[in-house]
């Protein structure tokens, strides 16, 4: 089964309609926010709604914090996380 | 971007003669100051004048005399939203409510929508008195997260700390992809989300009829809305008298599958922008836009 990571690589270019980049062109330690991806307030939504659907978690609640979106790795380990605490 | 203020009296100066001269006043003498005050306005703000004329024409129907009395009743109404910045910022509950002609304000159908908890995002525009609207909301116990455009204008800076409360929190739609976090995150605590819908601040929006002109508006509520599963309801507060107002609730919209697609945001967003149509019908005069809306029809 493949990793969080590489899971939440092709969510992330879906979400963001990029189509000239493949899941390999992103780096771990990409940030999320401000960074080259250029993510804005509605690409964040698209991004939200499509992790929570996939990985059947609800992202965003009391314990949130922006820093979440430092980068795709801290991301997935947030995701990881809650996958884990879902299944428990 | 266009500000719905954009015209030269509404700076710091302007502010701080309305803030010190008219709470020392007996309360009768406020309107016909403020027809005075109003006609000034009128006659030396020639391109505003423009503007709302050019904006009320397609709204009301009227031409000459009678589209430049409501013209005026802009510049009134005007008067009236700078002058409530002395009492409502400070009012108490009970004082908000005296100043309702029917304070039963739409209150029912806020807490329903609220009963879900999944937050409640309130649609509202440049009508009547919008920072009346945010008090009101804050009576339902609940933070209310006023999402704008946050300015560092000085006239704007003033305005924003009289209205700065516990549970009033102004989210700068500037910080982006953050900002929207934090609104979402606000809507998971079943908290109020408030946001003006009549003015563009991003590439997200839709083209649909407003008034028989193809107008765009955001979408972004209505993304918001379907993230969060909170239901967005259009409200403004008009007023009805100097310092009287009547709250104007809409129906929920409910939020939006995201298998249904763009069509179906679109949708949502119309059914919004129809109860502001119906509500400008009658109270056009309270629609502060001093900047063309439409810039091409403001020209006929």
């Amino acid at each position: 089964m493949p990793s969080v990571k590489e899971q939440l690589k092709p969510i992330i270019l879906k979400s963001l309609r990029i189509t000239d980049m493949t899941p390999d062109d992103l780096r771990d330690d990409q940030p999320l926010l401000g960074g080259e991806l250029e993510i804005d307030s509605i690409d964040i939504l698209q991004l939200v709604l499509e992790i929570e659907r996939h990985f059947g978690i609800k992202l965003v609640q009391a314990n949130f914090d922006k820093k979440h979106f430092e980068s795709i790795e801290v991301l997935a380990a947030i995701i990881e996380s809650k996958v884990a605490a879902v299944r428990t | 971007m266009t500000r719905w203020y954009e015209h030269r009296f509404h700076n710091i100066t302007a502010q701080r003669i309305i803030f010190a001269i008219i709470p020392r006043l007996p309360r009768f003498l406020h309107p016909p100051i403020a027809v005075v005050t109003a006609l000034i306005f009128y006659l030396m703000l020639k391109r505003e004048r423009r503007a709302v004329a050019g904006n009320l024409r397609p709204v009301s129907g009227k031409r000459g005399l009678a589209l430049q009395w409501k013209v005026y009743w802009v510049f009134y109404s005007f008067c009236d939203l700078m002058v409530s910045y002395c009492y409502v910022p400070q009012s108490t509950h009970a004082e908000l409510l005296a100043m309702l002609v029917d304070p039963e304000r739409g209150a029912a159908k806020i807490e329903q929508a609220l009963a879900a908890g999944n937050g409640l995002i309130v649609w509202t525009a440049h009508v009547g008195n919008w920072e009346f609207a945010s008090r009101l909301l804050e009576m339902h116990g609940r933070p209310v997260n006023v999402a704008r455009v946050v300015e560092d204008k000085p006239a704007e800076i003033l305005l924003r700390n009289l209205m700065a409360s516990d549970r009033l929190k102004i989210v700068d739609l500037k910080a982006g992809a953050p900002a929207t976090l934090e609104l979402l995150l606000a809507l998971r605590r079943n908290e109020i989300v408030a946001m003006q819908g009549d003015r563009v601040y991003q590439r997200h929006s839709a083209e649909v009829s407003f008034f028989l002109q193809p107008t765009s508006f955001p979408l972004g509520p209505f993304f918001l809305s379907q993230v969060s599963g909170a239901p967005v309801m259009p409200g403004f507060v008009i007023r009805q008298g100097w310092l009287r107002y009547h709250a104007m609730m809409g129906e929920p919209i409910p939020p939006v599958a995201a298998a249904d697609g763009d069509a179906a945001l679109q949708g949502a967003l119309c059914q919004a922008v129809h109860f502001l149509e119906k509500t400008l019908t009658t109270h056009y005069d309270q629609w502060m836009n001093f900047f063309e809306f439409w810039p091409v029809a403001s020209r006929d």
